[in-house]
């Protein structure tokens, strides 16, 4: 379990999400189910994940605003937008909020893990560019001072990175 | 813009309204029924490398795959017979199928705003000459004014009676309303007209709305042929 992929699935259609969590499951991915924006959000609070796979059309808070939201409190964190609505103004709004892929239902599921692996590849790349910028500031501060204090600024670093 | 105008833009707007969100709901049938099957393919594949084949789930997705057709063919009848209020501009309409048609058509934009319906009818069908396809964009126009003039999760009611010959469709919300699509609430009169009935707007006691539709049995003075 411990290397699987971590991936927030929210979709109100809950045979989907039910069938579609379980095929994930028996691949990469460590799946966490919910079936509304409201929860998503809630959840994506108390678990760290990687990967959010996000439908358009649901009830409450739509899948562009958490987005909007997954995005803005979560730094690293990636997302797709299943949906089985998709429309030119809704993939650029999405495009401009940082959406990793915008794939229509139904989809294949090759299709589906391809772009959830390139997903978690960008994670994992901008985690090390920011870790590597991180490590340059501290170098490029001259004397980094007392042992202590470059421990402090490693651990705000990696505070950051989760 | 002219009434004739209007009237048919707004009669476009409604029948692409419908067509979208219904066809969507079909989509999400499909995509279900897509992920069931290659779940099975995905048992198959687990079965093939020497695993007992898992029979009781088979079972289970086989019965999820024919509940998802049903529910499939359902909307599609549903969405078909929609298209055909277009037909004839003037038929003799079974108002309790009409409404109940209407009802699972506009499913999708009640539970996005996560609004509940009480519907009565009659036991006794109402039947009336009249134009299908503008009488369920009159009552669709009531439930969005109502769902729209609310906030979210309020209870729609949706009634029907008969009324001197014809009929009577309430719909009214229960919470106060906060805001009120006037462009639509000046429309719906128009609507009426065209359908030889009237509307009116009646304040429920909690600060809610209430949209009466009377409709009479058929439309005056229309000499077309009529289909029973």
């Amino acid at each position: 379990m411990a290397d699987k992929i971590k991936l927030l699935l929210v979709d109100d259609e809950k045979q989907f999400l039910e069938t579609i969590s379980t095929r994930l499951g028996m691949r990469d991915f460590d799946v966490t189910a919910v079936s509304s924006g409201e929860e998503a959000i809630e959840a994506a609070r108390k678990k760290g994940f990687e990967i959010a796979l996000v439908d358009l059309n649901m009830p409450g808070i739509g899948g562009e605003k958490v987005l909007e939201i997954l995005k803005r409190e979560h730094k690293f964190m990636e997302v797709v937008i299943l949906t089985g609505y998709g429309a030119i103004d809704s993939a650029i709004r999405c495009t401009k909020a940082g959406v990793y892929g915008y794939l229509e239902k139904p989809c294949e599921l090759d299709t589906l893990l391809n772009v959830l692996q390139e997903a978690y590849q960008r994670r994992v790349q901008n985690k090390l560019k920011f870790k590597n910028e991180k490590l340059k500031e501290i170098v490029s501060e001259g004397a980094p001072g007392s042992p202590l204090e470059i421990l402090r600024k490693l651990k705000e670093m990696d505070k950051e990175l989760k | 813009m002219s009434e004739e105008k209007r009237l048919r833009e707004k009669g476009l707007a409604f029948f692409g309204s419908i067509t979208a969100s219904f066809s969507h709901e079909i989509n999400n049938v499909m995509a279900i029924i897509a992920e069931l099957a290659g779940l099975m393919e995905d048992l198959l594949r687990v079965a093939d490398q020497g695993h007992p084949p898992p029979l009781e789930r088979f079972r289970g997705i086989s019965e999820r795959i024919g509940t998802q057709v049903k529910r499939g063919e359902g909307m599609i009848k549903r969405l078909n017979r929609f298209a055909h209020t277009m037909d004839e501009p003037v038929k003799t309409v079974d108002t309790t199928d009409l409404l109940e048609d209407l009802v699972a058509l506009s499913e999708r934009p009640r539970t996005r705003r996560r609004a509940r319906l009480e519907t009565r009818f009659p036991e006794d069908k109402i039947l009336l000459v009249s134009n299908p396809f503008l009488l369920q964009q009159a009552i669709f126009s009531c439930m969005e004014l109502v769902l729209a003039a609310s906030n979210d999760k309020q209870l729609l009611r949706l009634i029907l009676e008969k009324q001197d010959g014809g009929a009577r469709i309430t719909v009214s919300g229960e919470d106060p309303i906060v805001k009120t699509d006037e462009a639509a609430l000046s429309f719906l009169p128009i609507l009426m007209e065209e359908l030889g009935g009237k509307v009116e707007f009646i304040p429920t006691g909690n600060g809610g709305l209430s949209l009466v539709l009377s409709l009479p049995s058929s439309i005056p003075g229309d000499s077309k042929n009529h289909t029973q």
